[in-house]
Protein backbone atom coordinates (compact mmCIF):
# COMPACT_ATOMS: atom_id res chain seq x y z
CA UNK A 1 0.00 0.00 0.00
CA UNK A 2 1.55 3.32 -1.01
CA UNK A 3 -1.30 5.61 0.05
CA UNK A 4 -0.63 8.37 2.59
CA UNK A 5 -1.65 6.76 5.88
CA UNK A 6 -2.34 8.54 9.14
CA UNK A 7 -1.61 6.53 12.26
CA UNK A 8 -2.34 6.69 15.95
CA UNK A 9 -1.30 3.89 18.30
CA UNK A 10 -1.26 1.55 15.36
CA UNK A 11 -4.73 2.55 14.16
CA UNK A 12 -4.59 3.54 10.51
CA UNK A 13 -6.78 5.51 8.12
CA UNK A 14 -6.21 6.07 4.44
CA UNK A 15 -7.93 7.16 1.27
CA UNK A 16 -7.16 5.08 -1.81
CA UNK A 17 -5.14 7.10 -4.27
CA UNK A 18 -5.06 9.70 -1.54
CA UNK A 19 -2.39 11.70 -3.30
CA UNK A 20 -4.61 12.06 -6.34
CA UNK A 21 -7.69 14.16 -6.85
CA UNK A 22 -11.25 12.96 -6.55
CA UNK A 23 -13.88 14.42 -8.84
CA UNK A 24 -17.52 15.24 -8.01
CA UNK A 25 -19.65 12.10 -8.35
CA UNK A 26 -16.64 9.84 -8.04
CA UNK A 27 -16.53 7.02 -5.50
CA UNK A 28 -14.19 7.84 -2.63
CA UNK A 29 -12.72 4.60 -1.32
CA UNK A 30 -10.32 3.78 1.46
CA UNK A 31 -9.96 1.84 4.65
CA UNK A 32 -8.96 1.83 8.28
CA UNK A 33 -7.59 -0.51 10.91
CA UNK A 34 -8.26 -0.15 14.63
CA UNK A 35 -5.21 -2.08 15.88
CA UNK A 36 -4.18 -1.05 19.41
CA UNK A 37 -7.21 1.16 19.93
CA UNK A 38 -9.03 -2.03 20.86
CA UNK A 39 -6.75 -2.56 23.84
CA UNK A 40 -8.07 0.64 25.43
CA UNK A 41 -11.61 -0.60 26.04
CA UNK A 42 -13.11 0.77 22.86
CA UNK A 43 -16.86 1.40 23.05
CA UNK A 44 -17.65 2.82 19.60
CA UNK A 45 -16.13 4.27 16.48
CA UNK A 46 -17.44 6.95 14.15
CA UNK A 47 -16.31 7.26 10.57
CA UNK A 48 -17.17 10.40 8.63
CA UNK A 49 -16.36 12.17 5.40
CA UNK A 50 -16.71 15.91 5.79
CA UNK A 51 -15.59 19.28 4.58
CA UNK A 52 -14.62 22.20 6.80
CA UNK A 53 -13.17 25.62 6.36
CA UNK A 54 -9.86 26.61 7.90
CA UNK A 55 -7.98 29.87 7.92
CA UNK A 56 -8.64 33.20 9.52
CA UNK A 57 -11.96 33.81 11.18
CA UNK A 58 -15.04 31.71 11.79
CA UNK A 59 -15.04 28.08 10.76
CA UNK A 60 -17.77 26.11 9.08
CA UNK A 61 -18.17 22.41 8.43
CA UNK A 62 -20.59 19.88 7.00
CA UNK A 63 -20.65 16.12 7.44
CA UNK A 64 -21.26 14.49 4.08
CA UNK A 65 -21.17 10.86 5.28
CA UNK A 66 -21.45 9.46 8.79
CA UNK A 67 -21.30 5.94 10.14
CA UNK A 68 -21.21 4.86 13.79
CA UNK A 69 -20.44 1.36 15.00
CA UNK A 70 -20.60 0.11 18.57
CA UNK A 71 -17.82 -2.07 19.90
CA UNK A 72 -20.15 -5.06 20.07
CA UNK A 73 -20.34 -5.31 16.30
CA UNK A 74 -16.63 -4.80 15.68
CA UNK A 75 -14.67 -7.91 14.71
CA UNK A 76 -12.32 -9.50 17.20
CA UNK A 77 -8.89 -8.07 17.90
CA UNK A 78 -7.03 -10.70 15.91
CA UNK A 79 -8.95 -9.86 12.76
CA UNK A 80 -6.82 -7.20 11.20
CA UNK A 81 -8.55 -7.13 7.84
CA UNK A 82 -9.03 -3.43 7.16
CA UNK A 83 -12.52 -1.97 7.16
CA UNK A 84 -13.37 -0.60 3.73
CA UNK A 85 -15.50 2.45 3.01
CA UNK A 86 -17.08 3.77 -0.17
CA UNK A 87 -18.67 7.19 -0.38
CA UNK A 88 -20.00 8.96 -3.47
CA UNK A 89 -18.58 12.47 -3.51
CA UNK A 90 -20.94 15.42 -3.98
CA UNK A 91 -20.66 18.15 -6.59
CA UNK A 92 -19.51 20.81 -4.17
CA UNK A 93 -17.84 22.47 -2.39
CA UNK A 94 -14.58 21.81 -4.18
CA UNK A 95 -11.33 21.83 -2.26
CA UNK A 96 -9.86 25.32 -2.18
CA UNK A 97 -6.44 26.31 -0.93
CA UNK A 98 -6.90 30.05 -0.50
CA UNK A 99 -4.77 32.45 1.47
CA UNK A 100 -7.55 33.63 3.76
CA UNK A 101 -9.80 30.60 3.76
CA UNK A 102 -9.35 26.98 2.77
CA UNK A 103 -12.07 24.46 2.01
CA UNK A 104 -10.78 21.14 3.23
CA UNK A 105 -12.16 17.66 2.61
CA UNK A 106 -11.21 14.87 4.97
CA UNK A 107 -12.02 11.36 6.05
CA UNK A 108 -12.14 11.19 9.84
CA UNK A 109 -12.15 8.31 12.30
CA UNK A 110 -13.11 8.97 15.91
CA UNK A 111 -12.85 6.35 18.64
CA UNK A 112 -14.69 6.46 21.97
CA UNK A 113 -13.27 4.67 25.00
CA UNK A 114 -14.86 3.58 28.24
CA UNK A 115 -12.76 6.07 30.19
CA UNK A 116 -14.49 8.90 28.33
CA UNK A 117 -11.38 9.55 26.27
CA UNK A 118 -11.65 10.07 22.52
CA UNK A 119 -9.04 9.71 19.81
CA UNK A 120 -9.31 11.12 16.30
CA UNK A 121 -7.34 10.55 13.14
CA UNK A 122 -8.07 12.41 9.95
CA UNK A 123 -6.73 12.25 6.42
CA UNK A 124 -7.32 15.05 3.92
CA UNK A 125 -7.94 14.58 0.21
CA UNK A 126 -8.70 16.72 -2.82
CA UNK A 127 -12.13 17.14 -4.36
CA UNK A 128 -11.72 19.04 -7.61
CA UNK A 129 -12.88 19.15 -11.19
CA UNK A 130 -10.88 16.92 -13.54
CA UNK A 131 -10.14 20.00 -15.62
CA UNK A 132 -8.62 21.88 -12.68
CA UNK A 133 -4.95 22.60 -13.05
CA UNK A 134 -2.94 21.08 -10.19
CA UNK A 135 -1.47 23.69 -7.87
CA UNK A 136 2.20 24.55 -7.85
CA UNK A 137 4.39 22.80 -5.32
CA UNK A 138 7.82 23.70 -4.10
CA UNK A 139 10.69 22.01 -5.85
CA UNK A 140 13.83 20.90 -4.09
CA UNK A 141 15.56 24.16 -4.96
CA UNK A 142 12.77 26.10 -3.28
CA UNK A 143 11.07 27.38 -6.43
CA UNK A 144 7.42 26.88 -7.21
CA UNK A 145 6.82 24.59 -10.15
CA UNK A 146 3.57 23.41 -11.68
CA UNK A 147 2.79 19.75 -11.20
CA UNK A 148 2.71 17.55 -14.24
CA UNK B 1 -15.70 9.64 -14.21
CA UNK B 2 -11.93 9.76 -14.04
CA UNK B 3 -9.94 11.92 -11.70
CA UNK B 4 -7.17 14.13 -12.92
CA UNK B 5 -3.62 12.78 -13.18
CA UNK B 6 -1.72 11.90 -10.06
CA UNK B 7 -0.43 14.80 -8.02
CA UNK B 8 1.58 15.02 -4.86
CA UNK B 9 0.33 18.44 -3.74
CA UNK B 10 -0.89 18.25 -0.17
CA UNK B 11 -4.66 18.72 0.04
CA UNK B 12 -5.76 21.77 2.02
CA UNK B 13 -6.29 21.01 5.68
CA UNK B 14 -6.17 22.74 9.05
CA UNK B 15 -2.59 21.50 9.34
CA UNK B 16 -1.55 23.62 6.37
CA UNK B 17 -1.04 26.68 8.56
CA UNK B 18 -0.04 26.44 12.24
CA UNK B 19 -1.45 29.91 12.89
CA UNK B 20 -4.98 29.21 11.59
CA UNK B 21 -7.82 30.25 13.86
CA UNK B 22 -8.54 26.67 14.89
CA UNK B 23 -5.11 26.53 16.58
CA UNK B 24 -4.93 30.03 18.00
CA UNK B 25 -8.47 30.99 19.07
CA UNK B 26 -9.24 31.37 22.78
CA UNK B 27 -9.36 27.95 24.36
CA UNK B 28 -7.21 26.29 21.69
CA UNK B 29 -4.03 27.58 23.31
CA UNK B 30 -3.47 27.19 27.04
CA UNK B 31 -3.19 30.04 29.49
CA UNK B 32 0.54 30.36 30.15
CA UNK B 33 0.29 31.91 33.58
CA UNK B 34 -0.22 30.35 36.99
CA UNK B 35 -3.88 29.32 36.83
CA UNK B 36 -3.80 27.89 40.37
CA UNK B 37 -2.72 31.28 41.71
CA UNK B 38 -5.64 32.94 39.93
CA UNK B 39 -8.08 30.41 41.41
CA UNK B 40 -6.55 30.94 44.85
CA UNK B 41 -7.01 34.71 44.55
CA UNK B 42 -10.59 34.19 43.42
CA UNK B 43 -11.22 31.94 46.40
CA UNK B 44 -9.94 34.63 48.76
CA UNK B 45 -12.23 37.19 47.09
CA UNK B 46 -15.36 35.03 47.52
CA UNK B 47 -15.18 33.98 43.85
CA UNK B 48 -15.64 37.53 42.60
CA UNK B 49 -13.07 39.41 40.57
CA UNK B 50 -12.02 40.92 37.30
CA UNK B 51 -9.45 39.97 34.66
CA UNK B 52 -7.92 43.08 33.13
CA UNK B 53 -6.00 43.36 29.89
CA UNK B 54 -5.93 44.99 26.48
CA UNK B 55 -7.26 43.46 23.24
CA UNK B 56 -5.76 40.10 22.37
CA UNK B 57 -3.93 39.69 25.66
CA UNK B 58 -5.49 36.33 26.51
CA UNK B 59 -8.41 37.29 28.75
CA UNK B 60 -10.80 34.91 26.99
CA UNK B 61 -8.23 32.14 27.13
CA UNK B 62 -7.83 32.67 30.86
CA UNK B 63 -11.60 32.65 31.38
CA UNK B 64 -11.90 29.35 29.52
CA UNK B 65 -8.93 27.93 31.43
CA UNK B 66 -10.74 28.65 34.70
CA UNK B 67 -13.62 26.29 33.98
CA UNK B 68 -11.94 23.05 34.96
CA UNK B 69 -10.16 24.31 38.12
CA UNK B 70 -13.40 25.90 39.31
CA UNK B 71 -15.25 22.63 38.81
CA UNK B 72 -12.54 20.87 40.80
CA UNK B 73 -13.10 23.46 43.52
CA UNK B 74 -16.76 22.41 43.66
CA UNK B 75 -18.16 25.38 41.75
CA UNK B 76 -20.51 25.33 38.77
CA UNK B 77 -18.93 27.81 36.35
CA UNK B 78 -20.82 29.01 33.30
CA UNK B 79 -19.70 31.24 30.43
CA UNK B 80 -22.05 34.21 30.13
CA UNK B 81 -22.73 36.53 27.23
CA UNK B 82 -24.00 39.67 28.94
CA UNK B 83 -25.96 40.76 25.88
CA UNK B 84 -28.04 37.60 25.54
CA UNK B 85 -27.92 35.58 28.78
CA UNK B 86 -30.56 36.90 31.16
CA UNK B 87 -30.78 33.83 33.37
CA UNK B 88 -27.44 32.02 33.51
CA UNK B 89 -27.47 28.55 35.09
CA UNK B 90 -24.48 28.22 37.39
CA UNK B 91 -23.04 29.59 40.60
CA UNK B 92 -19.94 31.25 39.16
CA UNK B 93 -20.39 33.44 36.10
CA UNK B 94 -17.49 33.83 33.69
CA UNK B 95 -18.40 37.02 31.87
CA UNK B 96 -16.64 38.11 28.70
CA UNK B 97 -16.62 41.63 27.26
CA UNK B 98 -18.37 43.11 30.27
CA UNK B 99 -17.47 46.56 28.95
CA UNK B 100 -20.04 46.23 26.19
CA UNK B 101 -22.65 47.14 28.79
CA UNK B 102 -23.22 50.76 29.76
CA UNK B 103 -21.74 51.68 33.17
CA UNK B 104 -25.12 51.90 34.79
CA UNK B 105 -26.09 48.44 33.55
CA UNK B 106 -22.74 47.07 34.72
CA UNK B 107 -23.42 48.30 38.24
CA UNK B 108 -26.95 46.92 38.16
CA UNK B 109 -25.79 43.47 37.02
CA UNK B 110 -23.00 43.27 39.59
CA UNK B 111 -25.40 44.23 42.37
CA UNK B 112 -27.96 41.70 41.14
CA UNK B 113 -25.39 38.89 41.00
CA UNK B 114 -24.06 39.81 44.44
CA UNK B 115 -27.52 39.78 45.96
CA UNK B 116 -28.17 36.39 44.36
CA UNK B 117 -25.05 35.03 46.04
CA UNK B 118 -23.35 34.29 42.74
CA UNK B 119 -19.63 34.38 42.08
CA UNK B 120 -18.47 36.16 38.94
CA UNK B 121 -15.34 36.91 36.96
CA UNK B 122 -15.58 39.67 34.37
CA UNK B 123 -13.07 40.58 31.67
CA UNK B 124 -12.35 44.26 31.10
CA UNK B 125 -9.84 46.39 29.25
CA UNK B 126 -9.47 48.81 32.15
CA UNK B 127 -10.09 48.07 35.83
CA UNK B 128 -13.65 48.63 37.00
CA UNK B 129 -13.59 50.97 39.97
CA UNK B 130 -16.30 51.22 42.57
CA UNK B 131 -16.25 52.82 46.01
CA UNK B 132 -19.21 50.84 47.21
CA UNK B 133 -18.19 47.38 46.06
CA UNK B 134 -14.63 47.24 44.78
CA UNK B 135 -13.98 44.31 42.47
CA UNK B 136 -10.51 42.79 42.97
CA UNK B 137 -8.24 42.29 39.97
CA UNK B 138 -7.47 38.55 40.07
CA UNK B 139 -5.32 38.53 36.93
CA UNK B 140 -3.62 41.10 34.79
CA UNK B 141 -3.39 39.62 31.31
CA UNK B 142 -0.19 40.99 29.86
CA UNK B 143 1.69 38.44 27.75
CA UNK B 144 5.41 39.00 27.25
CA UNK B 145 7.98 37.63 24.82
CA UNK B 146 8.50 34.45 26.80
CA UNK B 147 4.78 33.66 26.43
CA UNK B 148 4.96 34.31 22.68
CA UNK B 149 8.01 32.06 22.39
CA UNK B 150 6.31 29.27 24.34
CA UNK B 151 3.10 29.47 22.32
CA UNK B 152 4.99 29.73 19.03
CA UNK B 153 6.94 26.60 20.00
CA UNK B 154 3.73 24.78 20.77
CA UNK B 155 2.09 25.81 17.49
CA UNK B 156 4.97 24.69 15.28
CA UNK B 157 5.64 21.50 17.22
CA UNK B 158 3.75 19.34 14.74
CA UNK B 159 3.38 21.67 11.76
CA UNK B 160 6.27 23.11 9.81
CA UNK B 161 6.38 26.75 8.88
CA UNK B 162 8.76 29.16 7.17
CA UNK B 163 7.87 31.70 9.88
CA UNK B 164 10.60 32.05 12.49
CA UNK B 165 10.50 32.89 16.17
CA UNK B 166 12.15 36.18 15.24
CA UNK B 167 9.18 36.94 12.97
CA UNK B 168 6.83 36.13 15.82
CA UNK B 169 8.60 38.39 18.30
CA UNK B 170 8.85 41.23 15.78
CA UNK B 171 5.15 40.97 15.01
CA UNK B 172 4.29 40.85 18.71
CA UNK B 173 6.32 44.02 19.31
CA UNK B 174 4.75 45.80 16.36
CA UNK B 175 1.25 45.01 17.62
CA UNK B 176 1.92 46.32 21.14
CA UNK B 177 1.51 42.94 22.78
CA UNK B 178 -1.72 41.98 20.98
CA UNK B 179 -1.44 38.22 20.61
CA UNK B 180 -4.52 37.88 18.44
CA UNK B 181 -3.15 40.32 15.86
CA UNK B 182 0.22 38.58 16.09
CA UNK B 183 -1.30 35.23 15.08
CA UNK B 184 -3.19 36.90 12.21
CA UNK B 185 0.07 38.41 11.08
CA UNK B 186 1.96 35.13 11.25
CA UNK B 187 -0.84 33.32 9.43
CA UNK B 188 -0.51 35.70 6.49
CA UNK B 189 3.27 35.54 6.59
CA UNK B 190 3.16 31.75 6.51
CA UNK B 191 0.80 31.78 3.53
CA UNK B 192 2.81 34.29 1.52
CA UNK B 193 6.10 32.49 2.15
CA UNK B 194 4.67 29.06 1.53
CA UNK B 195 3.31 30.17 -1.82
CA UNK B 196 6.50 32.05 -2.59
CA UNK B 197 4.57 34.82 -4.18
CA UNK B 198 4.50 38.47 -3.40
CA UNK B 199 1.37 39.72 -1.72
CA UNK B 200 -1.01 41.19 -4.28
CA UNK B 201 -0.50 44.88 -4.83
CA UNK B 202 -3.03 47.09 -6.52
CA UNK B 203 -1.48 50.26 -7.84
CA UNK B 204 -3.31 52.92 -9.75
CA UNK B 205 -3.30 56.65 -10.11
CA UNK B 206 -6.16 59.00 -10.57
CA UNK B 207 -5.97 61.88 -12.99
CA UNK B 208 -7.49 65.00 -11.56
CA UNK B 209 -10.18 66.25 -13.89
CA UNK B 210 -9.21 69.34 -15.82
CA UNK B 211 -11.04 72.51 -14.78
CA UNK B 212 -13.15 72.52 -17.96
CA UNK B 213 -14.27 68.93 -17.20
CA UNK B 214 -15.58 69.77 -13.75
CA UNK B 215 -19.29 70.09 -13.61
CA UNK B 216 -19.66 68.80 -17.14
CA UNK B 217 -21.80 65.97 -15.89
CA UNK B 218 -24.10 68.40 -14.18
CA UNK B 219 -25.24 69.89 -17.45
Amino acid sequence: MNEPVVEDEGAQLWVDRGARRYAPGELLTGGYRLADWRDDDLTAIEFSVLWYTAGQGEEDFFVHHFDRQKAAVLPKRHDETPYRFEVVMPASPLSYDGQIVKVCWAARLRAFFRSGKQRVIETPFWLSLPSDKPPAVETSNGEAAPLR
Amino acid sequence: MNASPATTATPPSRDANPFATCWTRPGALPWRGDIDAVVERLHRCEWRGQVVGPHGSGKSTLILSLIEPLREAGKRPVIVDVLTDDDPQGDTLLVEAFERLPRREQRRRLAQWRESGLGYVVTTHRPLRSWLAPLPVVADAAPDESVVAALYGQLIERRSTPVTLGDALASFASHDGDLRETWFDLYSLHESRRRRTLPPVVAYSERKPAPQDRGATLL
